[in-house]
């Protein structure tokens, strides 16, 4: 599984990498990107199995990468890592196609749950 | 949907940071230091209204920027005795107190989202703007690294 996660922290990037790896995925078949335009450009020339993305970031947030990405009919497996977890948001981010949302600070649990969820 | 913020208390802050730091992080309440020299992280409401702030010494920058990247606790240290904090660790605070503003919120209050984090220089305006605010503060010694103080002003 290919996996492009998205965040403007490297520090976070870099706990979601190693918490991928706990979770079994190779550090090799993990891409990343600074921003969501970064993402999307990198998306639109090789669309990985699934996308990680916070959702506030500079330039582009995860929230319009994800609606450009289905505007342009880009049918990526998409789930926000993000602190953006009330109701509202969460309701938002389905509207947009999220498939989930995992909350900051996530554990090597929530990770193992989507992805099993996904694979499955 | 109201329009107040959470208040930050002993438990919240010690399971919050925990999952970030690690389960063994011990943290207490404590009276709230002068804000003068400290860093800041600002807190907007959703009509970018400034509504509260995480007031931070070096020493919480420092040891959990350097946590979140795993830097050796040595080089925190360092960084605090010459007074000098690397973009880097600001950087990584950037992202705890990003995840702070959650200490903040509560199903049934007010959304706000982080900010910016200012250095100590940059921050005597927000303090000043906030200084009749009610405040939550705490030591958090973060395992492996060392004690630090962050204190909260909620409008």
């Amino acid at each position: 599984m290919n996996i492009l996660v998205v965040d403007d922290s490297s520090a976070m990037r870099m706990m979601v990498v190693r918490t991928l790896r706990q979770a079994g995925i190779d550090k090799k078949n993990v891409a990343q990107a600074e921003d969501g335009a970064i993402a999307l450009e990198a998306i639109r020339k090789k669309a990985p199995d699934l996308v990680l993305a916070d959702w506030n970031m500079p330039n582009m947030t995860g929230l319009e990468l994800l609606e450009a990405l289905r505007a342009e009919n880009i049918d990526v497996t998409f789930g926000f890592i993000t602190t953006e977890s009330s109701k509202e948001m969460r309701q938002k981010a389905t509207d947009a196609g999220a498939q989930f949302l995992i909350s900051k600070p996530f554990t090597l649990d929530s990770f193992e749950k989507v992805l099993s969820t996904i694979m499955n | 949907m109201s329009t107040t913020y959470a208040i930050p208390t002993l438990q919240t802050v010690s399971s919050l940071l925990g999952m970030i730091f690690g389960d063994d992080l011990s943290a207490s309440g404590c009276e709230s230091p002068a804000p003068d020299g400290k860093y800041v992280a600002t807190f907007l409401s959703d009509d970018d209204q400034l509504v509260a702030l995480c007031v931070c010494d070096k020493e919480f920058v420092a040891y959990s920027g350097a946590a979140l990247s795993m830097i050796p606790a040595d080089v925190a240290k360092e960084m605090i005795a010459g007074n000098a904090v690397t973009d880097a660790m600001v950087d990584n605070f950037y992202e705890v107190m990003n995840i702070c503003s959650k200490l903040l919120m509560s199903e049934s209050g007010a959304h706000l989202r982080l900010g910016k984090t200012l250095s100590p220089d940059q921050s005597a305006d927000p303090i000043a703007a906030m200084k009749e605010s009610q405040t939550a503060a705490f030591v958090v010694d973060i395992p492996r690294y060392g004690k630090g103080t962050l204190t909260f002003v909620i409008t």
